[in-house]
C-alpha cells in the first residue's frame, strides 16, 4: 500500500511539489503572522475602544501600529482562500485525465483486474495530501484570523466564514472530486481543468443556496441594534404591533426622517434575522459534512465512469 | 479444452454506421503464436481490445481462456498479458518502478522474472521511461506483459514503430517466452516479413471480416501464385488478383492434392503474397482492377 502511494506521488510529483510548497509557505506565513500580531500586544480594552468611541491616547498609537502590521499581512487572506481550492483543482484533474490523455491507462488497466482498485490507488494518496494541506491551512488561518481580532472568540463568530477551520479541507475535497470526475469524463487535462473550474463554481453556489435555505429556517429574530459582527446576518424582517413577522420584500415599508418605519400607516419595527455566533462550530461542521458527502458522491460518480470508459 | 482466445459472432459498431468487426468467429488454439494481419481499419485493434475488455462488443462474445471478457472483465484480464500499440509507459517513472507498479496492480505479478528479462536485454532499470529508445520501451512493455505470467498474450501492433533490428529482437524475446511458458500469443502486425519466422498461425482480417485463419505452413502449402491468367485451369480456385512489386498482375490460387507439389505455371506463394491475395479478394474494387 505504501509502495503504491509512493508511486502515485512520483507520477504526480510536479503538482504535488508545487502545490505542497505553496501550501507550506502559506501555512508558515500565517503562523508567523499570527505570532507577530499576538506578540505585538494590543493594550487590553483598546480594541473595544476602537469599536465604540474610537481610539485615543496610547490606544490610538498602538492601534495605528497594530493596523499597519495587520495590513502588511493582508495578502495572506487571498492565499488562504485560493491555495486549498487550487490544490484540489490542479491535483485532482491530472489523476485520471492525464493518464487517459497519455495512454498510460492502457498499461495500468490491462494489468489491474479491478479498475476500481487502480482508481483507489490513484486518488487516495492525492486526496490525503489535499485534505492534509488544506486542513493545516484551515488551522493556520484560524490562528491568524484570531490574532487579527484579539477581542473575539473566533470559535463563536462567523467572521471570515469559509476561509478557516474545517470548511477549508471540505471545500478543497469538493474541488478535488469535481476535478477527478471532470477528468474521468473528459479524458484530457486542460479541458478537464476548465470544466472542473466551472462545475466547482456551480456547486459552491448550489451548496450556498441550499445551506442558506436551511439557515433561513433556523435564524432567530432580533433587533438590528443587537446585531454584532460575530453573528451571521440572514435577512431583514418587519414586525407589526401584533407581533406578526413579515419578510421586508413582502410589504411596502415607508421610512421616516425620524428613523421609524411604517406600513400602510401602521408603525412597524425593522428587525434582523440572524444565526448567533455561538452556533458557528455547529453550522460550519454541518456544511463541511454536506460538502464532504457531495465530494464522496462525485468520486463514486468518477468510479462509475472509469469502470465503463475506454482507456483512451 | 477451451481455446486460448475465441470470438463468437463478434461485431463492433462505432457510431451508427461504421462496423469495425462483422460477425467474426475464430479460435486461437492454446500454445500457438498467431499473427493477426490486415490493413488499417481491418478491426485488428478492436478484436484485441475486445479481448481485454477495452471495447464492448456490439454483437457476439469474446472469450479469453474460456472467460467472457465482457461479463467478467477482471477474470479475462487475469488471463491476459497485453502489449499496446505504443508502449504507454509513465514518463515520470524509472523502469524498475514500472515493474513495481505492475506488481502493485496485478496479483501474482512475477517481479523477478520481469526484471531478469530486462537485465538480459541490458535495459537500464534506473533509467526513466522517456530516456529509453522506442525499441527499449517496447521491450519494457513486453517484459511487463510477460511478468504477468498470463496464459494468453495479446499484442496490438507492438512492432509498428520499431526499426528492423528492434522488431527482430522483440519477436525473438516473445517467441522464446511463449515457447518456454507454453502460453499463447495473438500478435497483430503490418510487418508480414517479420512474423513469418515468429508465428505459426495466420489470421487475416479485412473490412472487419475474417478472410483467412490457418496454420501458416498449411496455408503456404495450400496456395500458389500464378502470373499468367491463362494458366489458371479448372483445378485452381482463384482466391484473388493483386499487384506484384513491379505492378505486374499476380493471382493467388488455392490448390489441392498433387497440384500442391507444383502445378504448371504456378509457383510457391510467399506469406506476403498469401496475405495480399486474401486482402485483395475482400475488396471488389481491387478485383475489378487487377482481374481485368
Amino acid at each position: 500500500m505504501a509502495r503504491t502511494a509512493l508511486l502515485t506521488l512520483r507520477i504526480h510529483r510536479f503538482e504535488v511539489f508545487a502545490l505542497g510548497a505553496a501550501a507550506l509557505v502559506t501555512i508558515v506565513a500565517a503562523l508567523v503572522a499570527a505570532w507577530q500580531i499576538n506578540a505585538f500586544g494590543l493594550p487590553p480594552g483598546c480594541m473595544a475602544e476602537v469599536m465604540t468611541s474610537g481610539p485615543v491616547g496610547g490606544c490610538a498609537q498602538a492601534w495605528e501600529a497594530f493596523s499597519q502590521l495587520v495590513e502588511r499581512t493582508r495578502p495572506l487572506i487571498a492565499a488562504i482562500a485560493v491555495i486549498p481550492l487550487a490544490a484540489g483543482l490542479f491535483l485532482g484533474a491530472p489523476v485520471v485525465a492525464r493518464e487517459i490523455e497519455r495512454g498510460t491507462t492502457r498499461l495500468a488497466w490491462s494489468l489491474a483486474p479491478s479498475r476500481l482498485g487502480w482508481y483507489a490507488s490513484r486518488i487516495l494518496p492525492i486526496l490525503g495530501i489535499v485534505i492534509l494541506l488544506s486542513a493545516l491551512i484551515g488551522v493556520a488561518a484560524d490562528l491568524y484570523l484570531a490574532a487579527r481580532s484579539p477581542d473575539l472568540d473566533m470559535n463563536a463568530a462567523f467572521y471570515d466564514y469559509g476561509v478557516r477551520g474545517i470548511l477549508v479541507p471540505a471545500r478543497a475535497a469538493l474541488v478535488f472530486a469535481t476535478a477527478v470526475v471532470a477528468g474521468a469524463a473528459v479524458g484530457r487535462l486542460l479541458p478537464a481543468i476548465l470544466v472542473a473550474g466551472l462545475l466547482a463554481v456551480g456547486l459552491f453556489v448550489g451548496v450556498q443556496v441550499a445551506h442558506d435555505a436551511i439557515l433561513q429556517r433556523e435564524a432567530i429574530v432580533q433587533s438590528q441594534t443587537d446585531y454584532s459582527g460575530k453573528d451571521r446576518y440572514v435577512d431583514t424582517v418587519i414586525q407589526f404591533p401584533d407581533g406578526t413577522i413579515r419578510n421586508i420584500g413582502d410589504v411596502p415599508v415607508e421610512y421616516h426622517d425620524d428613523g421609524t418605519q411604517s406600513v400602510d400607516g401602521v408603525d412597524v419595527l425593522q428587525l434582523g434575522r440572524v444565526i448567533p455566533g455561538e452556533r458557528y462550530p455547529e453550522v460550519a461542521a454541518r456544511e463541511a459534512l454536506g460538502v464532504g458527502i457531495l465530494a464522496l458522491a462525485l468520486l463514486l460518480g468518477a468510479a462509475a465512469i472509469i469502470s465503463r470508459r475506454r482507456p483512451g | 479444452m477451451a481455446p486460448a482466445f475465441e470470438a463468437r459472432g463478434l461485431g463492433k459498431r462505432y457510431g451508427r454506421r461504421r462496423w469495425a468487426l462483422v460477425d467474426v468467429d475464430l479460435e486461437v488454439p492454446e500454445g500457438s503464436v498467431t499473427a493477426l494481419v490486415g490493413p488499417n481499419g481491418a478491426g485488428k485493434s478492436t478484436l484485441i481490445k475486445a479481448g481485454i475488455g477495452f471495447e464492448r462488443p456490439t454483437t457476439g462474445r469474446v472469450f479469453v481462456a474460456g472467460v467472457d471478457a465482457q461479463r467478467d472483465r477482471g477474470g479475462a484480464i487475469r488471463n491476459v498479458g497485453y502489449v499496446p500499440q505504443s508502449p504507454s509507459l509513465y514518463r515520470e517513472l524509472r523502469v524498475d518502478e514500472h515493474v513495481d507498479l505492475a506488481a502493485t496492480l496485478r496479483p501474482g505479478f512475477d517481479r523477478t522474472f520481469a526484471r531478469r528479462r530486462l537485465e538480459d536485454l541490458a535495459i537500464p532499470l534506473d533509467a526513466r521511461a522517456d530516456e529509453l529508445s522506442g525499441g527499449q520501451q517496447a521491450q519494457v512493455g513486453l517484459a511487463l506483459a510477460l511478468g504477468t505470467r498470463a496464459p494468453v498474450l495479446l499484442l496490438d501492433e507492438p512492432l509498428a514503430s520499431l526499426d528492423p533490428l528492434a522488431r527482430r529482437e522483440f519477436l525473438h524475446v516473445l517467441v522464446d517466452a511463449v515457447r518456454a511458458d507454453g502460453s499463447t500469443a495473438l500478435l497483430s502486425s503490418h510487418v508480414i516479413t517479420d512474423i513469418e519466422q515468429a508465428c505459426d498461425r495466420l489470421l487475416v482480417l479485412g473490412g472487419g471480416r475474417k478472410l483467412l485463419d490457418l496454420a501458416i505452413s498449411h496455408a503456404l502449402e495450400e496456395h500458389r501464385v500464378v502470373e499468367d491468367k491463362a494458366v489458371v485451369d479448372a483445378g485452381h480456385e482463384v482466391v484473388g488478383w493483386f499487384p506484384g512489386p513491379l505492378g505486374e498482375r499476380l493471382g493467388l490460387v488455392r490448390v489441392e492434392g498433387n497440384a500442391r507439389n507444383g502445378a504448371a505455371g504456378t509457383r510457391h506463394a510467399t506469406l506476403e503474397e498469401l496475405v495480399l491475395g486474401h486482402l485483395a479478394a475482400g475488396r471488389p474494387d481491387a478485383q475489378r482492377r487487377w482481374a481485368a
